[in-house]
């Protein structure tokens, strides 16, 4: 059972506040359990280890850990996968029978991958412990409810849920903290019943919001003249998961009396979730439950101290299916320390996935580099594009953009690509589609950035 | 300070908002704590019928927004120790449900759209093949596909905010009369909560055509 603090208090664990070297130290102590654990029980683990003649005891220290384990990522899972018929990627270390729910991942970039969870209570009415350690955080998406804790949410209120099932029943958290969810999905009406709820209700939170579910209220605003501001004036914050907010569309938000209320909610490696603060100065990546480190993307050198690099995660407390030094393809930008909210563990900034790169011109193109120049033309203001890649050096620019309504495509086409040489200085090619093309190509709340063709 | 649903407090009374999807319009109902553990019963109920084993995986197709439907269902398999991979029951989740069907041997596939077996079949997937050792529990729209192909669905028939569950064998849909009655008016059936259910609906209008029929002391209903 969890137990809330009261309601004024910040933190919602007394870890999220831990001196450093205590931290640090207590990471280093669930680590090294780890990698006992995880080799003795993970074939996909132990096959790598033993490739580079690496045992549990050859391992004494975190700094052990990030200069001689060697590097995993879903390429790996997904041969390991395929060679030898194994969904779990040779990744579980429990029963298959033992498992409650599994999970996958978006499948943006192939068949899915799995993460899976045991259920704390049999009767499944707890959310708390599947799998975690009994000293282990109060969450089975690490880290989440001390996240949404800080977003501001308190029992007795309401919070939104427009949430996919992929990830698990999410809504669990929201009752762990006392709220009660309201159920919504991607029906057409279903954003209308938001505005009906929300004033008759008043949530404090909105999970999860997309640029496509943004754009559709937009279209109520202007359509029907209802006031944005009242709709949310009781939410504490406005959850932007799986991709973050284009520029204009937090413009639009903010418009709304959402400043500083918008948390953006990103993969912890796939451990779990990372979010940012109410100080929004980066994704607070807890380093009681993983271990967070930057690496040069091209050699896989890691990157010692604050900078940018490519996020590589370890599990500390996940005893289903661990992921041990991952790289998932996350750039980030990294900071070690604390943050101005208090809390003394390291935190994130996404920039981009190295998979999205493009090199046009010796100039390093990424998705948020013209997003905003896309958002600022009328027709393709919801920010649906994809960047044509078919490797990542290019000759030249080319995206595929949505749009809505019904324009004349060559003006269109002229103002979207103007606008993106003024952003990047490179003339792109621009591709029209229906704003309904684009969303097809992926999940309700991800579309892939880049497409090979 | 607690948040544990069991305990006195909000969430009790008001464990989740749901939507209701009816015809002529939709409107928001609360299911309370007792609803859930009620469902739950019902879901084991329904699920030991389809002779289902600890310990073997099943796929569970269901859509967010009926969470406050589906997770006595979820709740159920957890308590039966029924490992459970999930997708949406739409066209653009058909590749997870597709992932799901080839890499495991489902002992039972539930909540089968006729938008994913489309999808299948668009991918060139073999129904019998993918489904073949499965137990199927399709909603209406997938079983004349999955009755093409060979196989012989159980068909999972949405009535408001219950699901009906009828066998291969079309002999009526079971419903848990514990909980609801379902009337047939004019051809439409009407559904009335007998239970002290936290929204009470008195012969709330479905949309759903069909009639009920009584099998001795059980009424089930035969969809149009």
């Amino acid at each position: 059972m969890l137990e809330l603090p009261a309601t004024e208090q910040r933190y919602l664990e007394a870890v999220e506040t831990l001196p450093r070297p205590q931290l640090l130290a207590l990471q280093q102590r669930r680590l090294l359990a780890m990698v006992a654990y995880a080799y003795e029980r993970s074939a996909f683990v132990r096959h790598h280890w033993d490739a580079v003649g690496l045992r549990p005891s050859d391992i004494r220290s975190t700094a052990d850990f990030t200069r001689r384990v060697p590097l995993m990522d879903k390429d790996q899972m997904r041969a390991w996968r395929d060679t030898h018929a194994d969904p779990f990627c040779g990744l579980l270390c429990t029963d298959p029978a033992e498992i409650s729910f599994i999970g996958s991942s978006s499948g943006t970039t192939g068949d899915p991958t799995l993460f899976s969870y045991r259920w704390g209570h049999e009767d499944g009415n707890l959310p708390a412990g599947p799998g975690l350690p009994a000293d282990g955080p109060s969450s089975y998406w690490g880290g989440t409810l001390r996240d949404w804790w800080e977003i501001g949410l308190r029992p007795g209120e309401y919070g939104v849920y427009f949430g996919l099932r992929m990830r698990g029943p999410m809504f669990r958290l929201l009752q762990a903290l006392g709220l009660t969810p309201i159920m919504l999905g991607y029906g057409p009406d279903d954003l209308h019943h938001f505005v009906d709820l929300s004033r008759r209700y008043r949530p404090t939170v909105f999970y999860a919001m997309t640029a496509w579910l943004g754009v559709g209220l937009q279209e109520i605003e202007r359509t029907m003249g209802i006031d944005m501001r009242d709709v949310f004036a009781s939410y504490k914050g406005v959850l932007f998961a799986g991709e973050p907010v284009g520029p204009k569309m937090r413009r639009t938000f903010e418009r709304w009396g959402l400043a500083g209320k918008i948390f953006n909610q990103t993969s912890f490696g796939d451990l779990g979730h990372a979010h940012d603060c109410r100080e929004h100065d980066g994704c607070h990546a807890w380093e009681d439950i993983g271990v967070a480190e930057i690496i040069d993307p091209e050699t896989g050198s890691p990157i010692e101290g604050n900078g940018r690099g490519e996020l590589v995660c370890t599990s500390l407390v996940n005893a289903v299916d661990p992921l041990l030094r991952y790289r998932g393809g996350d750039i980030v930008d990294l900071q070690r320390g604390a943050c101005e909210c208090g809390r003394t563990h390291a935190r994130f900034t996404p920039v981009g996935r190295s998979a999205d790169e493009a090199l046009i011109a010796g100039r390093s193109v990424l998705p948020m580099d013209v997003w905003g120049a896309i958002e600022d033309v009328p027709e393709t203001a919801s920010g649906l594009f994809q960047i044509v890649r078919p490797q990542r050096v290019l000759d030249r620019l080319k995206i595929r953009v949505g749009y809505g309504g019904t324009p004349e495509l060559g003006p269109l086409r002229e103002r979207v690509a103007e606008s993106v040489h003024a952003a990047v200085g490179l003339v792109p090619e621009i591709e029209l589609v229906p704003n309904e093309v684009i969303m097809q190509s992926g999940s309700r709340h991800k579309i892939p950035r880049t497409v090979k063709t | 300070m607690t948040a544990d649903p069991r305990a006195p407090g909000a969430l009790t009374e008001r464990w989740a908002i749901g939507l209701l999807r009816l015809p002529g319009g939709t409107q928001p109902y609360t299911v309370s704590l007792r609803d859930i553990e009620s469902d739950t019963a019902w879901a084991r109920r329904v699920f030991e019928r389809l002779g289902l084993r600890p310990g073997l995986p099943l796929h569970l197709i269901g859509t967010g927004c009926d969470n406050e439907i589906l997770w006595p269902y979820e709740n159920a398999l957890i308590g039966m120790k029924v490992p459970f991979g999930v997708a949406e029951p739409v066209a653009i989740d058909a590749p997870r449900s597709d992932m799901f069907l080839r890499r495991f041997r489902m002992q039972a596939v539930v909540g089968l759209s006729g938008e994913i077996v489309a999808a299948l079949l668009a991918l060139g997937r073999d129904l019998p093949a993918l489904l073949g050792h499965s137990t199927i529990v399709a909603l209406p729209d997938a079983v004349p596909a999955l009755r093409a192909a060979g196989l012989a669905p159980w068909t999972m028939l949405p009535i408001g905010p219950i699901w009906a569950f009828e066998s291969p064998v079309a002999d009526g849909a079971h419903y848990d009369q514990n909980e609801w009655l379902v009337e047939e008016h004019g051809g439409e059936l009407l559904i009335t909560s007998l239970a002290a259910r936290a929204t009470p609906f008195v012969r709330l209008r479905t949309g759903v055509r069909g009639r009920i029929a009584v099998h001795g002391d059980e009424r089930r209903v035969h969809a149009d």
